[in-house]
């Protein structure tokens, strides 16, 4: 974990390291102490999960579907995907010529914008009944896709240097570390 | 944090442990039961190599420690593992942190490189992140060695261990400058009400947790491993539920290839009114020989006491992605390790 939280934005990560067995802080299990784990847990899915006051006011003035020229700061970002916000089940699509994922499973509707009606014809998603629904915290909107956020989080071991082979000492053939 | 170095001094030494070694590493994943953490490492430091440094003043550390070793093997496949103790006084240590290195894997782990024999190579790799506060006047004890079964799966030909040379070796600890720190602190636990499940006494004693078995003259060691987390339990509904998930852990001290697992598991829930008893049972088994792991797994699915499903599979799954002639892993018939 120390190596993820050293490696990633540090806006964006937060570790909590304890000297807690294999279960959640909050059970208190041997050899503790127990902490209010489940306080902190919503915390930090309220600061990135939940619709802010402001992009709903944002979203909902919005008349024509397009690209977002000014993402959010707190929009979460990703090259292929377009940006989604916070705001749970709108995804801004750059628009069909923009380049988007070609996985059709990730982002298959290059069509209407957030505003519009599905056009079933158009509408790559398997199962598009499942998402007719709108969520009732997303007033007015529909789910045109299925959202889907892939993350690859990786972190490099770290490499130690090494000293310099002393003296008198054969170096060993092989192949040199990467 | 700054990382300090602690260079290790001596004479170059063998490390050659026998294969229970580990037998003291406690549970993998430990959950809070009694013996999941580890126990006293008196006995490991007997099967071990190892080097102690002072700590004059308190030496607080957060980070990854790492070691570099300077090894000498004669064998192309192998493991070492280092364990980091905090030895106090009267000599009781404390099990601070350690880690593990395939040979094979000491140019990156997507690169599976075996050892030239007889040659001299430095390795490095870190051990597992950690807080931590050494007191003052105790001493900080390093452990090496080349077998740590049953967390380590022991490499074929990985008997006669390696040569280690202090000389280019050290231990590296992140330390911290203990400045005052914010004051961090957590509320108090908040939970829902708890489900009402209850466990009912059994007239049985239950397994011990963890159990270590020695057959003397073969030099056998077992260790049978029992969670039994509330083995039955029954729900406010009426559903009963009982549980069963003994493991064992078998390895010879002198052979790398005897090692061998077994898993049973039986899940039986059932209701007295209506009245129905499913019960899964499932035995799991691997060991192995130089190139490949062997499994075995069987399923028994019963309706009562009628079986509804039964089904055996055995593979034999290679031990290495590379085992082609002129691949990086040689042949382990060439070099003895398969027997």
């Amino acid at each position: 974990m120390l190596r993820l939280v050293e490696s990633l934005p540090a806006d964006r990560v937060r570790g909590l390291i304890g000297p807690w067995c294999h279960q959640y802080p909050d059970r208190g299990l041997p050899p503790g102490p127990a902490i209010g784990f489940l306080q902190e847990t919503p915390r930090w899915w309220d600061r990135w999960l939940r619709p802010t006051v402001t992009s709903v006011a944002e979203s909902e003035s919005e008349s024509s579907p397009g690209p977002d020229p000014d993402p959010e700061p707190d929009a979460i970002g990703h090259p292929d995907l377009g940006v989604l916000n916070p705001d749970l089940g709108v995804i801004n699509n750059p628009g069909p010529d923009a380049t988007t994922d070609p996985d059709p499973g990730v982002n298959g509707d290059p069509g209407p914008g957030v505003n519009g009606h599905p056009d079933p014809g158009m509408n790559d998603d398997p199962d598009p009944g499942v998402n007719n629904d709108p969520d009732p915290g997303v007033r007015n909107r529909d789910v045109m896709a299925q959202p889907l956020l892939r993350s690859y989080v990786m972190a490099p071991r770290r490499r130690r240097t090494r000293p310099s082979p002393a003296a008198g000492r054969a170096t060993p053939p092989g192949p040199p570390p990467p | 944090m700054t990382p300090i170095a602690y260079a290790t001094r001596g004479a170059p030494v063998l490390v050659c442990s026998p294969q229970h070694t580990g037998v003291d590493a406690g549970r993998f994943r430990p959950v809070g039961n009694d013996a999941d953490l580890p126990s006293n490492q008196r006995e490991e430091v007997a099967r071990s190599a190892c080097f102690e440094f002072d700590v004059p003043g308190e030496t607080w550390i957060l980070g990854c420690p790492g070691v570099l070793l300077r090894l000498t093997s004669h064998s192309p496949w192998g493991q070492v593992i280092a364990r980091v103790c905090d030895v106090a006084a009267d000599g009781s240590s404390t099990l601070v942190t350690r880690g593990a290195l395939n040979l094979s894997a000491r140019y990156g782990p997507d690169r599976a490189v075996s050892w030239k024999p007889g040659s001299t190579e430095d390795v490095v790799f870190d051990m597992t992140a950690l807080g931590y506060a050494f007191p003052s006047g105790h001493r900080i004890r390093l452990s090496l060695s080349c077998a740590y079964w049953s967390w380590i799966w022991p490499q074929p030909g990985s008997a006669a261990g390696f040569v280690l040379d202090p000389a280019g070796s050290s231990l590296e600890l992140p330390v911290r400058a203990r400045e005052s720190d914010p004051r961090i602190t957590f509320e108090e636990p908040e939970r829902s009400e708890p489900l009402g499940v209850t466990s009912p006494a059994t007239l049985d004693e239950p397994r011990p947790e963890r159990l270590v078995v020695r057959d003397v003259a073969r030099g056998e060691w077992r260790l049978e491993a029992d969670p039994h987390q509330d083995a039955t339990r029954v729900y406010p509904d009426g559903l009963e539920c009982t549980e069963d998930a003994p493991d064992t852990y078998t390895i010879d001290e002198s052979d790398p290839l005897s090692a061998r697992t077994r898993s049973t598991r039986s899940i039986r829930p059932h209701r007295p009114e209506p009245p129905w008893d499913a019960r899964d049972e499932t035995r799991s088994e691997l060991g192995c020989d130089a190139r490949e792991f062997i499994t075995a797994n069987e399923l028994i699915c019963k309706d009562g006491n009628e079986v509804v499903f039964h089904r055996t599979r055995e593979r034999r799954i290679p031990r290495t992605a590379d085992w082609s002639p002129g691949g990086g892993m040689g042949n382990p018939e060439e070099h003895g390790a398969d027997r």
